[in-house]
């Protein structure tokens, strides 16, 4: 496929955020076509269940033979899982398992950021995350809920340590994620607490009015739009989403009284709701201690959390258009798990109409240290986000106006996409 | 490159499509060099260029074109019915085979020979600044001039400028732009009510006294040369947060006490020391690999903040576009290959011999660098030092390479500093430079206004390069006070074009800094506070600890566009923000304190001094009437001032800079 | 409004409706009722209709004219009639109408749609009888009733559907019993829920974490029992580490002298050797050489002699090296001991979380046999 021309960014912006494409007829740009035509195909929803820190392979989806974790059969022949995960092991047949992630960057920030955007971090300028993409690719454009929803991603710590956050870069400012810290609390600034806010709009709406008629521009049009937007939220029913309160007792249960858990539930809320993108966070995988003892104690949650998501949606019939991707920044060393380990790890894919009941790629077997090398099909970094863009339904070779008025492409253009995964 | 190309041919039909916006200097005449040569190149050079002329014809420089081929004369200029080549371009007949040129490109043509073929090289030769270019001159003098300049391109575009701005545009204005936030109340209301017929001139002077204005200018280059994605220990992330605000908290004392431009920058190029006592040594941290200054990322920065020039292609080859070659760029990198350090300190010593940098410590001698194996080509050669346009320097013996670089830089000879920061001063003001990008001087890229450009240089330099001098300059000319209005009879492409060519002032969005500064006033709290969660309740260890800086989560929240600040692009996260966080919802400190003046004030009173507070300017009868419909119709009057104040936060005129 | 251009929306025109959106955003949109259906001519008119009770048309993919048509977001506003819009467009082989508010009446136009493959019903109002108007989608190969009121009397008006791929039925009012027949009837129909598969898959996860909970019950008790014992003896097990520290470290040292000595010793007897060899080739090459014979004779014993000494040492060597050995055993083992004792209490704390966990994931296990029984 040529690659697409697109607009300057920011002109694009100026008008998406003005309003004014509708109405408009653009002849190079099929998507910015009137509102009253055949849309674009939807692309997948995805769940993106990411463990910060780097979870240990040997002791989830990869186990080795005397190693730490026992493991056991699957409910698809031949395959094994640790112990530890006995409801995900009977969901073996709607996922697939990558043992053969091999991305080159051991230093946490580096290594989200690479496996985030595809692209290695430089301080010139930011690529955007596969999340960003998402919203700019496959989201419902001025729809009322956001495309891009992160759960509980942090904040920057205390020291001024700075969290990887998914940024949107040159995909321009609306299609950075919305983010809800706490899956208990919903998202932050959504309801009004005082009671007068029908008469505030009305005198609002009043003085709008007045300054729009004197300084009709786009930066106006913009701001009136968002405003718009936001107030649309507050008041839409497909707002509720973010609350788990009607949800019956017992599936939250299911899902466990965990933040990890519940926030797996409020991400099929959200899908269901029209949201594109939602990545729930957990912290604290980065067991440099070892990882047995601590992913025991996580795994009961763990389990719970991603099995119900999966056994959920596939009950809802929403699994084959929901991707559910379980990964981390790298793996961790064979045998104990103490240290960063990126050149054999694994991370598992559920749904999205994708080939599952499968392992793709195989580590080393055998040796004092089993499990250090891919010895079948690596995977790299830029493979694996250019095959994630591929299954949501993205054209990978799509190029946008980065800095410098620099074409870039949307995946590095030597990646490439793990066909095995494909149906 | 394709889209660039697709981008100058659209040119004509860009000032039609003004909705668009503001597209690149469109209301000059096509120029040889920068529009005409491409369509020849694509679509005629093939077989009228170096490797065959049809017909004797050479289209590939104008001597030739007018000698022509066995033809004759191909063009002549200004006389398109004399000209062949029109002739039969217009009418199909070549090029030759099916492919013909587009409308587009037939516009530029015709466009270009019909207005005496420019050409981008004779632009750059005849400019006259008209002010004689060694003195400094009064500033009301300036200010005449640069209108001068800018109402003859206007009327030579047949655009009339838009009328100046009232008092209340005005004041809010000029004060967000030189000290960073909006006029307090009793500020905004002196002014309103002041009748002395310079108390424009006057106000201007006051701000530029105020240490706030350092404050601005301080954060603003700040944010220029700390790039978003500020490099980090790629283990823990941890950013150098709080060292590129004490850059900018240095940089704004020196702004504040009126220092030199040059002796600024000196300091911050030739600093040798720890970051602790000297904060400018973060922007050699910065601009090189992992927090260790490397030479080819200093020469970079110097030459796109200093310089207002872009060097990063040049890196790894000549640049196609640019006027640089990779020698240029190496020559200038050779001058920092004794700068060594990392964040907490930089010094000049012997030369490193890190992999990511050049040069081994036996290989090219001092004043040389190699170019490193990342290069795409000429890995291996060594370079002299040269400055910029080709004036190669020999170190003498072991001597500090950075301060004869700051000398040449610093001149008042030198070509490109003074036009550097004078652009950067009027992309700051007008959200456009005279050049765009603001750091991209060449040829293929003149000023949209050349004599502009050379009086604003001028001036910068025969004042010693002063900051303030040039600011009160630009402030105090018509352009800088027009109004930005969109008058009954402006349509949008008049909009857009008059705005291109400085005859109207934008809509701008405040900036973080200046949005928070301006809520912290308008709420009387001066610890505003706007994160979802109490630092207290959440947990303060490890990786889900709270930002501990409601100010660095209020940056992050609320950063804007910083190439263009007519760029409006906040959206769900932040306008939720300002609609429902508690803590704007229902009333400030500072009103509390009004409210307690003796006597008390009344609700017209409170009314007004809250419109002044925020808007700087008096509600209009309309709007009071409004308003006291509003008041009316509750019970509770405090919380209808909360209402209030929570409206006009909210409004656009808030946001948005007149 | 002056002089616009074509194609292009005065900026002072869209200002207005913003400020008009705005006013109309603070009141309540949800209160408006939905325009009726009134018939179109074209498909494009139809797609404008959808579009505004906030419904959307897509394409399937992008190199296919099938259409989707999604009315799952377009909350309480879509009646049963609206869906009439889907006549007149061509090739609609997707529908949504999950959480709308269709009914039975709705489902009569939808049997109308015939080119559809997939159907969402999901929460819907529909009942066993509207599920009768679906007998004439031929092409159907997926149905969504998740969340409505079908019972197992509905199940028979799905016979006819013979392309039927994927059927679900979770949340409705049908039997498990009523799924069982309908599964064995049709082989190749994927239904959800399965409910003898829900059941081996619980019962597995129960048996898992049966064998779980017993691994972390002993252990725990394990743990529990040395975070008693183990604290007091801290001091003791300290020295003792202390104690076979430095014999430890004795024995290695004596190790690495006596390795050394029998190193030398070794190269030693192999150069005698060497020269005795030598000396006896000479001799045997002069037999008639007394002197040679001689020394070839010195040289042996030579030889021999170092040889002997070469093999003490290297007894002595490998005693030494197995003591060596044996006390460094015993220094780990203490240290270990030791550290143990330290981390006794903490140990414990770890395997009680553990169990903790473990606790509730049988727990939840055994619930789930009894709920899916």
């Amino acid at each position: 496929m040529k690659p697409g021309v697109t607009l300057p960014r920011r002109e694009l912006l100026k008008l998406s955020a003005a309003g004014v494409l509708s109405g408009v007829t653009v002849p190079w740009f099929e998507s910015l076509a009137t509102a009253a035509s055949v849309k674009r195909p939807r692309g997948k929803a995805c769940i993106l269940l990411w463990m910060d820190g780097g979870p240990s392979q040997q002791h989830t989806f990869d186990p080795k033979t005397g190693g730490e974790f026992k493991s056991i059969a699957t409910s698809v022949p031949g395959i094994q899982i640790v112990e530890q995960l006995p409801q995900l092991s009977q969901c073996m047949e709607d996922m697939a398992i990558l043992r053969s992630m091999k991305t080159e960057i051991n230093d946490h920030y580096d290594a989200k950021y690479y496996l985030h955007t595809g692209f290695k971090r430089t301080s010139a300028f930011e690529h955007p995350a596969v999340g960003c993409l998402a919203s700019s690719q496959i989201g419902l454009p001025e729809d009322d809920m956001p495309s891009f929803v992160t759960i509980d991603a942090g904040y920057d710590k205390v020291n001024g340590g700075r969290l990887y956050r998914s940024v949107p870069a040159y995909l321009g400012p609306q299609h950075a994620p919305l983010a809800v810290h706490d899956p208990y609390k919903g998202l932050e600034n959504l309801q009004h607490t005082g009671d007068d806010l029908d008469a505030r709009l009305e005198l609002l709406a009043r003085s709008e009015g007045r300054f729009a008629r004197e300084y009709p521009t786009s930066a106006v049009g913009a701001k009136q739009a968002a405003f718009g937007r936001a107030i649309r939220l507050m008041q839409s029913p497909r707002a509720k989403a973010f609350n788990l309160d009607d949800e019956p007792a017992n599936l939250r249960a299911a899902y466990g009284e965990h933040k990890f858990g519940q926030s797996c539930l409020l991400a099929r809320r959200l899908v269901e709701a029209g949201v594109s993108f939602v990545e729930v966070f957990h912290r604290g995988w980065d067991d440099h201690e070892g990882a047995a003892k601590r992913i025991s104690v996580r795994a009961p949650w763990m389990d719970a959390g991603m099995a119900t998501l999966i056994t959920d949606l596939k009950q809802r019939g929403m699994l084959d258009d929901t991707l559910v991707v379980w990964m981390g920044e790298f793996g961790r060393s064979p045998g104990d798990g103490g240290g960063h380990f990126c050149n054999a790890w694994s991370t598992v894919w559920a749904g999205g109409g994708i080939k599952t009941g499968q392992v793709v790629g195989k580590t080393s077997e055998s040796g004092k240290n089993a499990g250090s090398t891919v010895v079948d099909r690596p995977i790299s970094a830029p493979d694996y986000v250019a095959t994630l863009c591929t299954v949501l339904g993205m054209n990978t070779h799509q190029e946008f106006l980065g800095p410098g008025n620099r074409p870039m492409p949307l995946t590095d253009p030597t990646a490439n996409v793990v066909k095995e995964l494909l149906a | 490159m394709t889209i660039k190309r697709l981008s100058l041919a659209f040119v004509p039909l860009m000032i039609c499509f003004a909705i668009w916006g503001p597209g690149p200097a469109h209301a000059d005449e096509p120029l040889f060099e920068r529009d005409v040569l491409p369509i020849l190149a694509r679509q005629c050079l093939g077989c009228h260029g170096g490797l065959r002329q049809r017909g004797g014809l050479d289209l590939r420089t104008i001597p030739s074109m007018l000698k022509g081929g066995e033809s004759g004369g191909a063009v002549k200029a200004g006389d398109l019915d004399a000209s062949r080549m029109w002739k039969r371009i217009a009418a199909d007949e070549m090029p030759e085979g099916e492919k013909k040129l587009p409308a587009a490109e037939k516009a530029v043509l015709k466009g270009w020979i019909a207005a005496g073929m420019p050409t981008v090289a004779q632009r750059r030769k005849n400019v006259d600044p008209l002010l004689s270019s060694d003195e400094r001159h009064e500033p009301q003098q300036v200010a005449a001039t640069i209108d001068r300049h800018l109402e003859a391109a206007l009327s030579e575009a047949n655009l009339k400028p838009a009328p100046l701005s009232d008092d209340a545009e005005f004041l809010r204005r000029v004060v967000i732009d030189l000290t960073g936030r909006v006029p307090t109340a009793s500020q905004a209301a002196s002014f309103l009510d002041n009748t002395d017929p310079d108390r424009r001139a006057k106000l201007i002077d006051e701000l530029l006294a105020s240490p706030q204005f350092g404050e601005q200018f301080g954060r603003t280059w700040r944010d220029w040369i700390c790039p978003p994605e500020l490099p980090s220990d790629p283990n823990g992330g941890k950013q150098p947060h709080k060292e590129a605000q004490n850059f900018g908290a240095w940089l704004g004392t020196r702004f504040a006490a009126g220092d030199s431009w040059a002796t600024i920058v000196r300091q911050i190029i030739e600093v040798d020391g720890e970051i602790k006592n000297s904060p400018q040594v973060i922007f050699f941290g910065l601009v090189g690999e992992g927090g260790k200054p490397t030479a080819s990322g200093s020469a970079r920065a110097v030459a796109s903040l200093f310089l207002g020039v872009q060097l990063q292609c040049a890196e790894c080859h000549d640049d196609p576009y640019r006027d640089w070659s990779q020698d240029s760029h190496w020559a200038l990198a050779a001058f920092f290959r004794k700068t060594n350090g990392d964040f907490n300190k930089i010094s000049e010593g012997p030369p490193s011999d890190k992999k990511k940098d050049n040069v081994p410590a036996d290989s090219a001698k001092l004043g040389q660098i190699t170019i490193p194996k990342s290069a795409f080509k000429n890995a291996g050669n060594a370079v002299q030092a040269a400055f910029l346009g080709g004036q190669v320097f020999e170190p003498q013996g072991d001597s500090a390479l950075r301060p004869p670089l700051v000398d040449w830089l610093t001149a008042k000879e030198n070509p490109y500093f003074a036009r550097a920061f004078a652009n950067r001063l009027w992309f700051y003001l007008f959200s456009r430079g005279l050049v765009n990008p603001v750091d991209d001087f060449r040829e293929l890229n003149p000023p949209s206004h050349p004599g502009l450009m050379q009086l604003l240089a001028n001036e910068f330099a025969a004042a010693d390069f002063d900051v303030k001098h040039l600011v009160r300059c630009v402030c105090n000319s018509r352009a800088y006070q027009r109004t930005s209005r969109v008058t009954p009879d402006m349509t949008e492409s008049t909009t857009a074009a008059l705005t291109a060519l400085f005859g109207r002032v934008p809509l701008r969005v405040m900036t973080a800094d200046v949005l928070f500064d301006s809520l912290k006033l308008a709420y009387g709290d001066s610890k505003l506070d706007l994160r979802a969660i109490d630092p207290k309740d959440g947990n303060t260890n490890g990786e889900s600890a709270p930002v501990a800086d409601a100010y660095l989560e209020f940056l992050r929240r609320f950063g804007t566009n910083e190439e263009d600040a007519t760029d409006f692009t906040h959206g769900i996260p932040q306008l939720l923000t300002m609609i429902n966080h508690p803590r704007l919802l229902n009333g400030s400190k500072s009103l509390d304190e009004f409210l307690k003046a003796k006597p008390a004030p009344t609700t017209e009173q409170t009314i007004e001094w809250l419109y002044l507070t925020t808007l700087s300017r008096r509600p209009t009868s309309e709007e009071n009437a409004d308003i006291m419909a509003y008041v009316n119709k509750s019970s509770d009057l405090a919380k209808s001032y909360g209402g209030l104040l929570w409206m006009l936060v909210n409004s656009s005129e808030y946001l948005l800079v007149r | 409004m002056s002089n616009n251009h074509p194609n292009l929306v005065p900026l002072s025109r869209i200002a207005a409706v913003m400020a008009l959106v705005l006013l109309v955003s603070s009141l309540e949109l949800t209160a408006k009722e939905p325009s009726p259906f009134k018939p179109v001519a074209t498909a494009e008119d139809a797609i404008t209709r959808i579009d505004e009770l906030g419904g959307a048309v897509r394409r399937i993919a992008a190199n296919n004219d099938s259409l989707e048509v999604d009315f799952q977001h377009s909350g309480s506003s879509l009646r049963d009639s609206h869906l009439q819009y889907l006549v007149p467009l061509k090739n609609v082989v997707l529908l949504r109408l999950k959480n709308t508010p269709i009914t039975d009446a709705g489902l009569t136009h939808v049997g109308k749609v015939v080119s559809l493959r997939r159907l969402h019903l999901e929460r819907t109002a529909i009942t066993d009888a509207g599920l009768k108007q679906l007998s004439s989608l031929k092409e159907l190969e997926y149905l969504n009733l998740y969340g409505t009121a079908v019972t197992d009397a509905g199940l028979e008006h799905l016979k006819g559907l013979s392309k039927l791929k994927r059927l679900f039925l979770s949340q409705t009012k049908v039997s498990e019993a009523a799924i069982v027949r309908l599964q064995s009837a049709r082989p190749d129909l994927q239904i959800d829920p399965d409910p003898p598969r829900d059941k081996e898959r619980a019962m597995a996860v129960w048996e898992r974490t049966k064998q779980l909970l017993a691994a972390a019950e002993s252990a725990n008790e394990v743990a529990q029992r040395e975070a008693v014992e183990l604290p007091p003896q801290i001091d003791a097990l300290k020295k003792d580490y202390e104690t076979a520290k430095q014999p430890a470290a004795e024995a290695k040292k004596q190790a690495d002298e006596a390795r050394k000595k029998s190193e030398d010793a070794n190269k030693r007897a192999n150069d005698a050797r060497k020269q005795a060899e030598d000396a006896q080739r000479q001799s045997q090459r002069n037999p008639n050489d007394d002197g040679l014979k001689q020394q070839a004779e010195e040289k042996k014993q030579a030889s021999e002699e170092a040889k002997r000494k070469a093999d003490e040492l290297n007894q002595f060597f490998d005693e030494a090296r197995k003591t060596a050995d044996e006390l460094q055993t015993k220094a780990e083992t203490a240290r270990r001991s030791s550290e143990k004792a330290n981390k006794a209490k903490e140990l414990a704390a770890d395997a009680l979380k553990v169990l903790e966990g473990v606790q509730k994931q049988e727990a939840d296990a055994r619930r789930r046999i009894t709920i899916t029984e």
